[in-house]
């Protein structure tokens, strides 16, 4: 009887240890592997035939097909520049240079990899439709209120994921000797009404 | 000191159990991208995806690009797939039933109008030995099951209906 219950001890613990980690790291997976400049964060080898199993069970557990590495990098951003989540509740200026390559689009999603369904149906800006100051910046409002400007929709009080692609390029190719390529700042603005 | 061990142990066997369901969730999880694609349409068919539309696009999907999908299976016969360059950048990737992508070429690859692909199953040595068409590029695909993702480039708004007529011309059918 006692024998019995140790092992069912042994199994419950080992059970939700080992599935708790994994349903953990399905959602969160451990940085292996990243290249950072300030919150965004891409994993270098996701779009690779190495990639490492923590990145492809988090792709397959979202649906997601990643990027190939020849095809170019995806940076994401679930952060602001102070590392505040970011919210559909707040506003936010994504601005700064961003490097040259062939074609980039910034894109936001809710956590679920939905676009945000708006009346103008601006779910991203690329290198084609943005607005470039004089010394090729960008500067676009992400808000779930209408701004002047290049303005990209979200919903309020939903989190929002940030998406930057950079096509046709590697991390190398664009980083000019830094650990990652120099990437615009996000920065709130402001919440509420 | 006997229920320090039990402990011990049952959290080692934990660790190993979350290894292998690890390893298990790509071939396992019932919404991965290959799944999605299942619920769009047959294999070797080319489908044209609509970010506007969540069950007709894949999560986080760039909606700067058109994208189509194309699930091939190469176990009668390799698959074609013939792409018009539509817009500024077109790019193919290649992923294997779990996802991970093998191998991808952009239009920089193409000879003409056209970025043609023949995908083969790269174990199936009597498919390696068929003759290639001229301009055809030869893809060697780690298993006979996967897809491959079609992307061309269209900035909103003014590109996006061109592009997406040009890129419903592509072409993803077993090898004639």
């Amino acid at each position: 009887m006692r024998l019995i219950l140790q092992l069912f001890l042994i199994c419950a613990l080992a059970g939700t240890v080992g599935l708790g980690l994994t349903a953990l790291a399905v959602r969160h997976p451990p940085p292996i592997g990243v290249i950072e400049d300030g919150p965004w964060i891409a994993i270098e080898k996701e779009g690779a035939p190495e990639v490492d199993a923590y990145a492809l069970a988090a792709l397959a557990y979202r649906g997601e097909a990643p990027l190939s590495i020849a095809d170019g990098l995806t940076f994401r951003a679930r952060k602001d520049e102070d590392g505040n989540a970011l919210s559909g509740s707040c506003s936010y200026l994504v601005s700064g240079p961003i490097p040259t390559v062939r074609v980039w689009s910034l894109a936001a999603f809710d956590p679920d990899g939905r676009p945000f369904a708006n009346e103008s149906r601006r779910f991203g800006y690329s290198s084609a439709d943005v607005t470039r100051k004089e010394d090729g910046a960008v500067e676009i409002a992400v808000s779930a209120a209408a701004r002047p400007g290049d303005w990209l929709p979200v919903a309020k009080d939903r989190p929002v994921v940030l998406v930057l692609r950079l096509y046709d390029t590697t991390a190398a190719a664009i980083s000019g000797g830094r650990s990652a390529p120099e990437l615009p700042v996000i920065r709130k603005v402001g919440c509420g009404r | 000191m006997r229920w320090l061990f039990l402990i011990a142990s049952g959290v080692l066997i934990g660790f190993v159990l979350h290894i292998v369901s690890l390893l298990a969730v790509p071939a396992l999880a019932p919404r991965d991208a290959y799944n999605r694609l299942v619920a769009l349409g047959p294999e070797n068919t080319p489908i044209l995806l609509d970010i506007s539309d969540p069950r007709k696009s894949l999560p986080f999907q760039d909606p700067a690009f058109i994208q189509l999908a194309c699930r091939f299976n190469l176990a009668p016969l390799p698959v074609r797939l013939r792409v018009p360059l539509a817009g500024d950048y077109v790019s193919i990737s290649f992923h294997d039933r779990d996802g991970t992508a093998f191998f991808a070429l952009n239009d920089r690859s193409a000879l003409g109008a056209v970025l043609d692909v023949e995908i083969r199953d790269g174990n199936d040595e009597v498919a390696k030995a068929l003759p290639l068409g001229a301009g055809t590029i030869s893809v060697a695909a780690p298993g006979p099951v996967g897809f491959a993702l079609v992307r061309a480039y269209a900035p909103w708004p003014s590109g996006v209906d061109a592009v997406r007529e040009e890129l419903a011309k592509t072409l993803c059918e077993p090898r004639s």
